[in-house]
């Protein structure tokens, strides 16, 4: 799994390649955490290549958002494959997150 | 059709594992759609077994046997770790809230999700056999 | 520096949700301001009635008129026949044993041609795709079609379309929204939820349906409200009123104490409410 870390706009875009499953989600975590932690609290997951999240990724996921948040941020998701994109909604986290097409709509949607 | 995969408990096989249940059943004729879940939910029982039944311990072995019919897909995953209680495997009972046990909470609600049935069997001698079944008809989504 | 957005959310609960005009009473009362609304269902008339600014004695007038018996009183007997003879008469989705022409008629009364933006806080109402089971949520766009969207009651409103899409109850999806508050970016969610009131006498097949679907909609309330208290990162205070008498779906003349008993159970939460805000304003 590769991680890439790219900034438009104030938001920050962390940009996953590959699978994030109990072996990957890890060092994800670890990324948001970074990022949240330095003040970039306005992410964007693109997701456009990740091809397959566990529930230790969704872990990750929820743990992120809730510290953007706490921190007047947010965690949104841009490109989520179909396949991923079940699993999000088999675990209920197309409920509480919000999730957009591509990045563009995803950082736009920081711009209101 | 049956193929087998033996490897050791570790989460660096995770990867090969998902590789190995997805391209079995592609070629017992599955959409992908179907594959994806079946190899999702077998990901998510090894992570379990990885994280659990090997805990504190030295990785031990994790095989996973692929098996299909007319019918279904079989896919039996055998360690020798630590087995999981009964309670451990929480039921598929819609009506309990969401607990996050001992962060496998989450990935046993995918597992019951993405296959059709369940079956965990703890043996201290053979080892321990969880079997998941996801009858074809049954499509690749929910 | 980080200002905390509080959000109101009103599950569904027919007369129940007048509970919320009591809360409100309340928030006004101790000068606490709600920044975003939710409603699912009966919860939906008195989030758009909140977010279009009324006060709660207007409001409680509001659904006095609207609400009462006689919405339900004309059958849809076309529905009926269609349901006898499906083939003769074409059955479709849009099944509903009661004309909708008076509630609709109540509603217009109500919101006129009203829209999302002339509300004054962001507001959102939920209902469920019929042929997905998908939370549907509207947020902008009539007030009318989107409420009545949202209280099309299986089997008594026939779904409601709006354009390419049918509508159904906002409870078949999720009977207290909450997660709506929390996608939406609220800090503190104050939430009001009602259980399904179960069946004392099922005698007839109308009353086993509904007991089923009390079932497995209380089922879903619980457990949503599990994962979304899980999945939120500041506090969700659900405000309980405890009613001593049961209340059906057209009691409107209980609602002075349907909204003396909301007016209760917020007081209750009111000290750590503000603890709450306090918290967040010096953070």
């Amino acid at each position: 799994m590769e991680i890439e870390v790219t900034h438009r706009e104030q938001v920050t875009i962390v940009a996953i390649v590959g699978s994030v499953d109990g072996l990957t989600a890890g060092e994800l975590s670890q990324s948001f955490r970074e990022q949240v932690r330095g003040g970039y609290v306005r992410i964007v997951g693109d997701w456009s290549g990740v091809e397959y999240t566990s529930s230790a990724g969704l872990r990750a996921l929820l743990e992120t958002v809730k510290e953007a948040r706490q921190r007047g941020g947010d965690l949104r998701l841009a490109a989520v494959q179909p396949d991923v994109l079940r699993v999000l909604e088999l675990a209920g986290f197309t409920g509480i997150l919000k999730l957009f097409p591509d990045i563009e709509a995803a950082v736009g949607s920081f711009r209101s | 059709m049956k193929v087998e995969f033996h490897g050791e408990a570790r989460l660096e096989n995770l990867g090969s594992v998902r590789e190995f249940v997805a391209g079995a059943c592609r070629q017992a004729g599955a959409d992908s759609s179907f594959c994806f879940d079946l190899k999702s939910a077998v990901d998510e029982a090894c992570t379990n077994i990885i994280l659990h039944g090997y805990r504190e311990r030295e990785p031990g072995s994790l095989d996973v046997c692929f098996e299909e019919d007319a019918e279904r897909m079989v896919v039996t995953i055998t360690d020798r770790g630590r087995s999981f209680a009964p309670g451990e495997i929480p039921a598929p009972d819609l009506s309990s809230p969401w607990r996050e046990r001992a962060a496998g909470g989450l990935g046993w609600h995918l597992i019951r999700k993405m296959v059709d049935e369940v079956e965990y069997q703890a043996d201290g001698e053979k080892g321990n056999r969880l079997i998941l079944v996801k009858r074809r008809n049954s499509g690749g989504r929910l | 520096m980080s200002f905390r957005r509080l959000a109101l959310v009103i599950g569904s609960g027919s007369v129940k949700c007048a509970a919320a005009l009591g809360l409100l009473k309340v928030l006004r009362r101790e000068g606490i301001t709600v920044d975003m609304v939710v409603g699912c269902s009966g919860g939906s008339l008195y989030a758009a009635m909140i977010a279009l600014g009324g006060g709660v004695e207007e409001a409680e007038e509001k659904t006095r008129r609207l609400w009462t018996r006689e919405i339900t009183k004309r059958r849809n007997t076309k529905a009926l026949f269609s349901a006898i003879l499906p083939r003769l008469f074409g059955f479709d989705e849009r099944f509903g044993l009661v004309d909708d022409r008076m509630v609709l008629e109540r509603l217009r009364a109500a919101f006129g041609t009203r829209t999302f933006q002339d509300a004054r806080i962001p507001l959102y109402l939920t209902a469920t795709d019929f042929h997905t089971g998908e939370q549907a949520v509207f947020s902008s766009g009539s007030l009318v079609d989107a409420v009545r969207a949202s209280i099309a009651i299986p089997y008594v409103f026939q779904p409601w379309r709006i354009g390419e899409r049918v509508f159904v109850d906002g409870f078949l999806s999720d009977p207290m929204p909450v997660g709506v508050a929390i996608k939406e970016g609220a800090d503190v969610i104050i939430t009001m939820g009602f259980e399904s009131p179960y069946q004392t006498r099922v005698s007839s097949v109308l009353r086993f349906a509904f007991q089923l679907s009390s079932i497995t909609s209380n089922n879903l309330l619980r457990a949503n409200f599990a994962f979304h208290n899980l999945a939120h990162h500041n506090e969700i205070i659900p405000i309980i009123p405890q009613f001593r008498e049961p209340l059906h779906l057209f009691d409107t003349d209980k609602i002075p104490y349907v909204i003396e008993e909301g007016e209760r159970a917020a007081e209750q939460q009111v000290p750590y409410l503000r603890k709450l805000l306090a918290a967040s304003a010096s953070s």
